[in-house]
């Protein structure tokens, strides 16, 4: 009889999950605290330009975002704010400037199930096709125990060939590493540049977990961004002229 | 509320798993085995842009990949035989007999769960990376597809001929219902070049008993997709000659809705 009513509470209960389609209104405030997202620019000649973000959607719809780009040649770090809408059919507009009054526009679909969003940006002046994922953080803030073990990581994207900046060509790197209190010991990484195939020494590189939940990696070679309460980090390369973006998973 | 000495043992075990991890011990992670839906996108060293999606199926040492790729905007099928190994996390698929020279490697970080891949050609050099799921499921239907999935796409489509061949980046993000009975209905927005625009419309699907499925235009295969997760992502390949799009759907609800494919 208990295991009957156990088994008619979870039909019960797995039914209204999968039929109710109330799961997949959203409300206005579906989207609240900070998310992460990468974006990579598609050109005709390829990838052009990487992106990495920190949003923090506040109470009111207003939206102030943190980002780290890598175009043309040059990144940097700037700020932006601005506003965002969600509809009751899960459709996110987002629109920021930064203090050079620079747009950047967004147009998103939130998964209400896991809080994911499809993001593509719109602003229609840029011929580039950006698009990305953004994931939850999870977290109000981060300290260095949210960034600690052993993560596998992958990463890919087109680098300059022997420090080119004027010859780009497809990289991918593969490896894991053990994040410790201000360094990732990184035993390993298998490095594939334009069909060539390498196996890197091991290495240690300067890790920071900032309070924003941002990480700086190798003083400045690398940003990224905790996601999903620390089980998932973005990340994307700083060098000049490397548009390569990457995700770590925690080992677990 | 957990009785007490529940949460000191859970306590415990959370201890142990911290002080497994932070020594980079890989221990816990088994093999894989059984059926994988893998998704995988970059380029050919020329620089044409790849894309590719495909099940594998495991068993104990070796596997069989079935992979459907488009080459620059060439959709090619092949079928790879091969051995699998695993150190320290560390996955090896690689190909034997014909397929030697094709190598799978991937990163394993949590059992029954994505898996890091990138695959290495030497007969025709690639470089290209993805993801590896598990599938989860034993067998599929029509009736496996049903509900509402939010779907993102980003890729190139061919322009030109000859030596004029560009490269027009495209992206597109979108829901999709299905009906469970081969009917889909599509709304996105898309992004390409300097243009955005929406479009919306219905497609007929089939699934078959691999969980592969195709969604038909015109009673023509356009779409090839793998579902894995049980059900709750799909990667898929745009099949049309020219168009090298790589997309990923994601599982929102599974609620029936009747709707009309003509």
């Amino acid at each position: 009889m208990k295991t009957n009513t156990r088994l008619s509470l979870l039909l019960m209960a797995l039914s209204l999950g999968a039929s109710n389609p109330v799961l997949a209104k959203c409300s206005p405030g579906e989207l609240r605290g900070l998310f992460g997202l990468t974006t990579q620019a598609l050109g005709s000649a390829g990838i052009e330009g990487t992106t990495l973000s920190l949003f923090d959607f506040k109470n009111n719809n207003s939206v102030e975002e943190i980002y780290y780009v890598n175009t043309g040649g040059a990144s940097w770090k700037s700020t932006a704010t601005g506003n965002f809408s969600v509809s009751a059919d899960c459709h996110l507009t987002l629109e920021v400037k930064d203090s050079g009054g620079t747009l950047y526009a967004l147009k998103g679909r939130i998964n209400p199930m896991n809080k994911l969003v499809n993001v593509l940006q719109t602003q229609p002046n840029n011929a580039d096709v950006s698009l990305g994922v953004m994931r939850p953080v999870g977290l109000k803030r981060c300290n260095r125990n949210r960034f600690m073990g052993r993560y596998g990581f992958l990463s890919q994207g087109r680098v300059p060939l022997k420090n080119n900046p004027l010859t780009l060509v497809p990289e991918s790197r593969l490896g894991w590493f053990i994040a410790e209190d201000a360094q990732l010991e990184q035993p390993i990484e298998w490095v594939n540049t334009n069909g060539v195939i390498t196996k890197t020494p091991p290495t240690q590189i300067p890790s920071e977990t900032l309070e924003s939940c941002l990480i700086d990696l190798g003083q400045g070679g690398f940003a990224g961004v905790i996601v999903e309460r620390g089980h998932r980090a973005l990340y994307m390369d700083l060098a000049e002229g490397s548009y390569r973006l990457g995700t770590m998973l925690k080992v677990r | 509320m957990l009785p007490h000495p529940f949460k000191v043992i859970l306590f415990a075990l959370s201890l142990l798993v911290g002080a497994d991890a932070k020594a980079g011990s890989c221990l816990h992670i088994q093999a894989p085995e059984g059926p994988y839906g893998i998704q995988l996108q970059g380029s050919l060293v020329d620089g044409k842009p790849y894309a590719a999606v495909g099940s594998a199926s495991i068993h104990q040492s070796t596997f069989t990949l079935q992979l459907t790729a488009s080459e620059g905007g060439s959709i090619i099928k092949r079928t790879i035989l091969g051995t699998v190994s695993v150190v320290d996390c560390e996955l090896n698929l690689a190909g034997t007999g014909v397929d030697l020279g094709f190598v799978l490697k991937g990163q394993i970080t949590e059992r029954g769960k994505e898996i890091f891949v990138t695959a290495i050609q030497s007969a025709q050099p690639i470089v290209a990376s993805g993801t590896m799921r598990p599938r989860l499921l034993r067998r599929c239907s029509n009736n496996t597809l049903k509900g509402t999935f939010t779907y993102i796409s980003q890729g190139f489509d061919r322009v030109g001929t000859g030596t004029n061949v560009q490269w027009a980046p495209i992206g597109k993000i979108g829901d999709e219902k299905f009906d469970g009975k081969g009917c889909s209905v599509y709304k996105e927005s898309i992004k390409q070049g300097t243009s955005f625009s929406e479009a919306e419309g219905p497609l007929k699907y089939r699934v078959l008993e691999d969980c592969t499925f195709e969604l038909l235009d015109q009673g023509m295969p356009a779409f090839l997709g793998v579902i894995v997760d049980n059900g709750q992502v799909m990667p898929y390949l745009k099949l049309v000659d020219g168009a090298v799009h790589l997309g990923e759907y994601t599982r929102i609800n599974s609620s029936s809705t009747p709707l009309n494919c003509p």
